[in-house]
């Protein structure tokens, strides 16, 4: 029976939590504690403030049954809450626990961790959005006709279906995905481990939601990268690049205006006039898109001004080494005569005594030796340090200079440290020059050079809106250099992009140490492919576009793109680039709103290619409306879990449900539906087995991700429980706590008592120690310790001598242009939000009152009036792709030529459900997609984004009666 | 009579716009009962309108001479706005999710927009609280008699016992912080949260604040922060004081912002990004003396001297932030007794 509105609320009403029907669903009346408001009736006898007395009581239940939570979305914020139940275990409120223990007298301890969306989380628990039941697609996908299922019709589907995938298309034709809106240790690793098991797809989560730092791994080897941000407080500048913390990093925001009333200077680098702009000391209105021409102005001035140590680049970069001055090949210990009488032979011994690895030693010339010596330190050099001075060494080298050097098979050529080339390159961005594009005056240059430079700490904070331009990874990596230039790791400060704390231990509960591995994929390309491919991407730009932004023509650029993209595709691509598989048809996605984040006619290219979709989460996300099968899922408060990373703090936060509290509806820990699954794989295996008869139906092949080369499916439930083990989330926080080193000596009783959360051991700090009493910053291990960075040469890599990067002028640091097209006057721009966690979030009455109650973009309020648009006004926002309305808001701080509108919006909140990004173009970017040099190998340091700021629009007053 | 007054400092310079405070204080007390539409509670972008809108021009308060002076009530849908709800329900069946009925005016509607023309723009957030008057406008004008302060806290109350819905406090009260509750027929406002307040916890709004720029203390307590910021340093001020009631809630006034541009896009030096003149028209004319004081402290600090204000001002542990004295009815709640039954649940799963 198909199930009709009324039928499915009735359902709702009568197994559900809420005990409430029909349009009140959506009212906040339906919110309210029923034993609150029985606490407070208009004629309540024991007088006012009896009365209220009796309402806070009743939020708190009898006080001792309440829980611990963080909420697990992308903020990647994690704050530990206390969770308050009523007299009948409803959950009816949460704040922060406030606990944290200060780490020093003299800096502000962490309390109270939180934000506004956090204090909200117990309303969304009742939510008439709520997922309560499994359902079944009844109609066309996304119009809205579903069959209420039980769990076990819902299993035995989507089991049957992964099952005959594997069966007809092999392990690469499922697609197996806990989404951003899940991030955390113990309940992700579920979803994980299922996907695993089974050998199938899942994209790298940083790359497909846009949100990596790809330039900055070029740089230092890892895009995670930085401090706690308590380290904040102790800088003496603390300047944020692309990103608005007072929005963005609520909980952390505090440590920014505490250390400037400690004596920092607070600098906000941003295209609009933001939150944190409001308190800085300086703020500089970067033309969007034009930030990396900025780092190099920047870099030009640092380089003519020698404000870096040059003994710091001599031995913690890659500036030294030699590069061919005819092909701009750096030269390699392979490509050396090793008899050149320029060329120190005994440093091959010493420092490279394996042959096989010399493609991977570098050189540098020695100005004690007047000779090329190899290096110590690179990835292919058998003496790991970065020392230059040891007992049986000493190596002094040039930064500058042109020499002499003999190559196997080639003669003569001449050579030249990459400083050179560097300095030579930065000559073209001399502040003047670049202020028209910039819109920054050369003196702010001057002094945003002298305050990096030459103060005692100081910490550059690089956000996600950098990575969004199509040139971004560019931009990235220009910025990355500054702080790389000037020496400055450790305790003297740096890059700061979200530091990623060292835990280990919990391969095991996400794997299975390598007896099954996922297919794991790049998550632009998989997301661009499955969007359409690269036909689709490249709409929205025309040739003079991609000219712009590369130096190419569209049609050459795509073939390049293509090219490469082409070869990494399936098993056999896997190691060539930037992994995919074509194959993929069947889909089981948790927490993964995707909908409403990809662009231009991604939804109409995916539905096509998902041949079904099983879609897990609490809520009814835009995405799942066009799912085929929903499993409602528990949410923060209903789940054990336990979450560490990103490091912006040392604290691991866990959650302990309420005693008493009992999940909303039918909704399943993503540890039991996954275990389900994998109990209904191998009965479903082992029936068909005993109806054919067919080995190939319980051992699916599977030579290239399994080490026993088969999927051997009447073993699944003993892998995935570990023989009983692992059947429950909170067997999941458990297991955590039991193998991770850093977590000791906490157990979950003391996490508890503690108020939620343990303090993470010494053992988490990855390249610094994590002192007890000091907050932590990255590298100081490879600025004191003179340990190698995880690069090519070991070194802070300013070089990168790809042939693709070489033929893009790419080799070292370089800005480009903008690919937004200039037929539109406005950049779309769509920072990350103040009101969700991207679109989780986005559907609270509560927070939607606080704000316009739609999407609203956001105007200079100059350039609404050239359009005769008034504040509140009705607009439709127009490019080539397409149109949007929404509301306008006027905004002083908002640049004349861009529109602003936070990010995260879903598509059904809109007219006819296209969402804004309808009207987002993007292309892969072919530095982004290029692979295999070094450390630029596809990995979770080197993939690329998507670009969600290469559009450009207008937008003009919506006339109803014409639409 | 009013003993001891409980007072609130909030700095300006430490507000980041969360509005963590607007949902705490919501989820706390005005999600139900008629509530709704009140914000006990709520953060408004400056300049703006503000919330309810164009409040300042509603009246009330006191003039010179001590006498109430007009006020009017704001219209519930142009001025508070009305809460508007969302057809979630439908979202499964395939319908937009829109609001129902439009909205017109909310809390938070100026959100970011302030003034001046790019890249000289600038504003600043103004959490906003019931003032907890020494001189209530609101009680001066009851004809019931029915808002009083409290005599332990000075919490300005009102007694529902005998309140009948005339609605007279909420025209007088010049910050429109009185709400008449149309479900229950009277009136109610931010209560500081006494009940909380009398267990030894914050309010919510100041306990769940992540800018930790919320100190909540006794006025004749001068070890709390509020005395010293307020009549020690002399740095946090009242809103409005022209206004005649004589708030308990302090602001510490925000710095003039990053210099502005000039028109080459220079930065100059000593400018005044957030104008003294419009800062002196929301605290008087203090606000320059508040703010000399700030901005010297600053400069000391810069030079690495220390700064007593300025240490108080960081707050280094958020629990010191409020001096709440002996809980004076412990035990309502058992709040803190962690875990006692939490370990418990989920054995099923």
């Amino acid at each position: 029976m198909a199930i009709t509105r009324r039928g499915l609320l009735r359902g709702i009403a009568a197994l559900g939590a809420t005990g409430v029907a029909g349009k009140a669903l959506g009212s906040d009346a339906s919110q309210a504690p029923a034993t609150a408001a029985a606490a407070a009736p208009p004629t309540a006898p024991a007088g006012t403030e009896a009365a209220y007395r009796a309402e806070l009581a009743a939020t708190y239940g009898d006080g001792e049954a309440h829980g611990f939570a963080y909420h697990c979305v992308n903020c990647q914020g994690n704050c530990a809450w206390e969770v308050w139940t009523d007299a009948e275990g409803r959950v009816t409120r949460e704040n922060q626990a406030a606990s944290y223990p200060p780490i020093a007298p003299d800096v502000p301890d962490a309390n109270p961790r939180g934000c506004n969306k956090g204090a909200q989380q117990s309303q969304l628990l009742r939510q008439a959005d709520r997922l309560l039941h499994p359902m079944r697609r009844a109609g066309a996908r996304g119009e809205g006709k579903w069959k209420r299922i039980s769990w076990d019709e819902a299993i035995t589907e989507v089991a049957t279906r992964l099952y005959e995938t594997m069966l007809s298309k092999g392990p690469a034709g499922n697609y197996v995905h806990m989404g951003s809106g899940m991030l955390s240790e113990a309940r992700a690793a579920s979803v994980k481990r299922l996907g695993t098991l089974l050998g199938a797809v899942r994209p790298y989560i940083a790359s497909y939601v846009g949100d990596m730092f790809p330039g900055v791994g070029v740089v230092y080897g890892e895009g995670n990268i930085g401090c706690t941000y308590d380290f904040l407080y102790g800088a003496d500048v603390a300047l944020f690049w692309g990103c608005n913390p007072n929005t963005s990093r609520i909980p952390d925001a505090h440590y920014l205006w505490e250390a400037r009333y400690r004596g920092a200077k607070v600098i906000v680098v941003t295209p609009e006039f933001n939150s944190s702009a409001i308190h800085a000391d300086l703020w500089v209105p970067v033309k969007a898109g034009y930030d990396g021409h900025l780092a190099l102005s920047i870099l030009h001035v640092l380089v003519r001004r020698k404000l870096y140590a040059p003994a710091f680049l001599a031995q913690h970069t890659d500036l030294p080494l030699l590069v061919r001055t005819d092909t701009k090949a750096l030269v390699r210990l392979a490509d050396v005569d090793l008899a050149a009488p320029s060329f120190d032979r005994a440093s091959v011994e010493r420092f490279a005594a394996d042959p096989a690895r010399h493609h991977e030693v570098f050189l540098a010339w020695d100005k004690r030796l007047g000779k090329a010596t190899a290096l110590p330190g690179c990835e292919g050099s058998t003496v790991e340090t970065l020392r230059l001075e040891d007992l049986t060494w000493k190596i002094d080298p040039a930064l500058g200079g042109r020499f002499r050097l003999r190559l196997r098979g080639e003669g003569e050529v001449e050579v030249a440290p990459a400083f050179t080339l560097l300095a030579k390159e930065l000559e073209a961005y001399a502040p003047a020059r670049t202020a028209k594009l910039t819109g920054v005056h050369p003196s702010v240059v001057e002094r945003l050079a002298t305050e990096l430079a030459t103060s005692k700490v100081a910490v550059l904070t690089l956000g996600f809106a950098i990575g969004k331009h199509f040139n971004g990874m560019l931009s990235q990596r220009a910025i990355a250099s500054i702080p790389a230039l000037l020496g400055r790791l450790g305790p003297r400060g740096g890059l700061n992009t979200e530091n990623e704390w060292s835990i280990t231990g919990l391969d095991g509960l996400s794997g299975f140490q390598g007896r099954f591995t996922h297919r794991f994929a790049s998550g632009f390309v998989s997301e661009t492919m499955l969007g359409g491919g690269l036909a689709a991407s490249g709409k929205g730009f025309d040739d003079a576009d991609v000219r712009r932004a590369t130096g190419q023509s569209k049609a050459e650029y795509l073939a390049a793109v293509r090219g490469l993209v082409d070869a990494s595709e399936g098993d056999a691509g896997e190691k060539k680039g930037k992994p995919w598989w074509k194959e993929t048809e069947t889909f089981l996605l948790f927490a993964d709103a995707r909908f409403r984040r990809n662009k231009g006619d991604y939804r109409k290219a995916f539905l096509e290619q998902a041949r079904f979709v099983a879609y897990g989460d609490y809520r009814m996300s835009d995405f799942a409306t066009f799912a085929d099968v929903l499993l409602p899922c528990t949410t923060s408060y209903e789940s054990w879990d336990l979450r560490t990373n990103p490091g912006y703090h040392r604290f691991a936060n866990v959650c302990v449900p309420p005693a008493g509290s009992k999940p909303a509806g039918e909704a399943k820990s993503e540890w039991e539906i996954s275990r389900l699954l994998v109990e209904k794989l191998q009965a479903l295996a082992l029936a068909r087995y005993a109806a054919t008869k067919d080995e190939k139906v319980l051992k699916i092949p599977d030579p290239t991700h399994t080490q026993s080369g088969v999927h051997s499916m009447d073993a699944l439930v003993e892998e995935f429980t570990l023989g009983g083990k692992l059947r429950t989330d909170r067997d999941a926080v458990e297991y955590a706590l039991e193998h991770v080193d850093q977590f000791k000596p906490s157990t979950l009783p003391a996490m508890v008592k503690r108020g939620g959360f343990l303090v993470l051991n010494e053992k988490a700090g990855k390249s610094s120690p994590l002192y007890a009493d000091r907050p932590y910053s990255t590298f100081e291990n490879h600025l004191f310790l003179n340990q190698r960075f995880e690069t090519v040469s070991g070194r802070l890599t300013f070089y990168v001598d790809h042939p693709l990067w070489i033929a893009a002028g790419a080799n070292v640091p370089t800005a480009k242009e903008p690919i937004r097209p200039k037929r539109f006057p406005l950049l779309l721009m769509t920072p990350h939000a103040r009101w969700s966690i991207h679109s989780t979030y986005k559907l609270s009455p509560l927070l939607l009152r606080l704000q316009r109650g739609e999407p609203a973009v956001m105007l200079n309020p100059a350039t609404a009036k050239r359009r005769g648009i008034a504040d509140g006004d009705r607009v439709r926002m127009w490019n080539d792709l397409g149109e949007v309305v929404l509301q306008a808001k006027l905004a002083a701080g908002v640049p004349p030529d861009a529109a602003l509108l936070e990010h995260g919006w879903e598509p059904f909140m809109y007219r006819g459900k296209k969402g804004h990004n309808a009207l987002a173009g993007d292309l892969p970017n072919l530095l982004e997609v290029s692979d295999g040099w070094g450390h630029l190998r596809f990995g979770t340091n080197w993939d690329g984004n998507q670009h969600a700021y290469d559009s450009t629009v207008d937008v003009a007053k919506f006339d109803a009666a014409r639409a | 009579m009013t003993t001891r007054q409980l007072a609130m400092v909030m700095d300006l310079n430490k507000c980041i716009g969360c509005q963590t405070c607007t949902v705490a204080c919501k989820t706390q007390w005005t999600q139900r009962n008629g509530r709704d539409y009140m914000y006990w509670n709520h953060v408004e972008t400056r300049p703006g309108d503000g919330y309810p809108k164009g409040w300042e021009a509603l009246g009330g308060g006191f003039d010179p001479s001590g006498a109430l002076q007009d006020g009017a009530v704001p219209a519930r849908a142009s001025e508070y706005g009305i809460p508007w709800d969302y057809n979630l329900d439908e979202a499964a069946f395939g319908a937009e999710v829109r609001p129902q009925g439009q909205p017109t005016h909310g809390p938070n509607w100026d959100e970011d927009r302030g003034a001046g023309e790019f890249p000289n723009a600038w504003f600043f957030y103004l959490p906003r609280i019931c003032n907890h008057c020494a001189s209530p406008a609101c009680l001066a004008a009851c004809p019931r008699g029915a808002i009083y302060k409290r005599a332990e806290d000075g919490v300005v109350l009102v007694d529902k016992t005998r309140c009948e819905g005339h609605r007279y406090c909420v025209a007088a009260c010049p910050y429109k912080k009185v709400y008449a509750n149309p479900t229950l027929g009277y009136s109610e406002k931010c209560i500081l949260c006494f009940p909380r307040v009398e267990q030894g916890l914050p309010p919510a709004c100041a306990q769940q604040c992540v800018g930790r720029m919320r100190w909540v203390g006794y006025l004749d307590d001068e070890a709390s922060q509020v005395f010293q910021l307020v009549r020690r340093f002399e740095v946090a001020l009242p809103l409005h004081p022209e206004y005649g009631t004589q708030p308990n809630v302090f602001y510490v006034p925000p710095l003039p912002g990053p210099p502005r541009f000039d028109a080459q896009g220079r930065p100059v030096a000593g400018s005044e990004r957030i104008p003294t003149k419009y800062l002196e028209t929301l605290f008087g004319p203090a606000v320059k003396k508040a703010l000399a004081t700030l901005q010297g402290e600053l400069a000391r600090r810069r030079k690495g001297e220390p700064s007593e204000l300025l240490d108080t001002l960081i707050a280094f542990r958020q629990a010191d932030m409020f001096r709440l004295g002996t809980p004076t009815r412990p035990g309502l709640v058992q709040l803190g007794r962690r875990g006692a039954k939490s370990m418990d649940s989920g054995e099923a799963r």
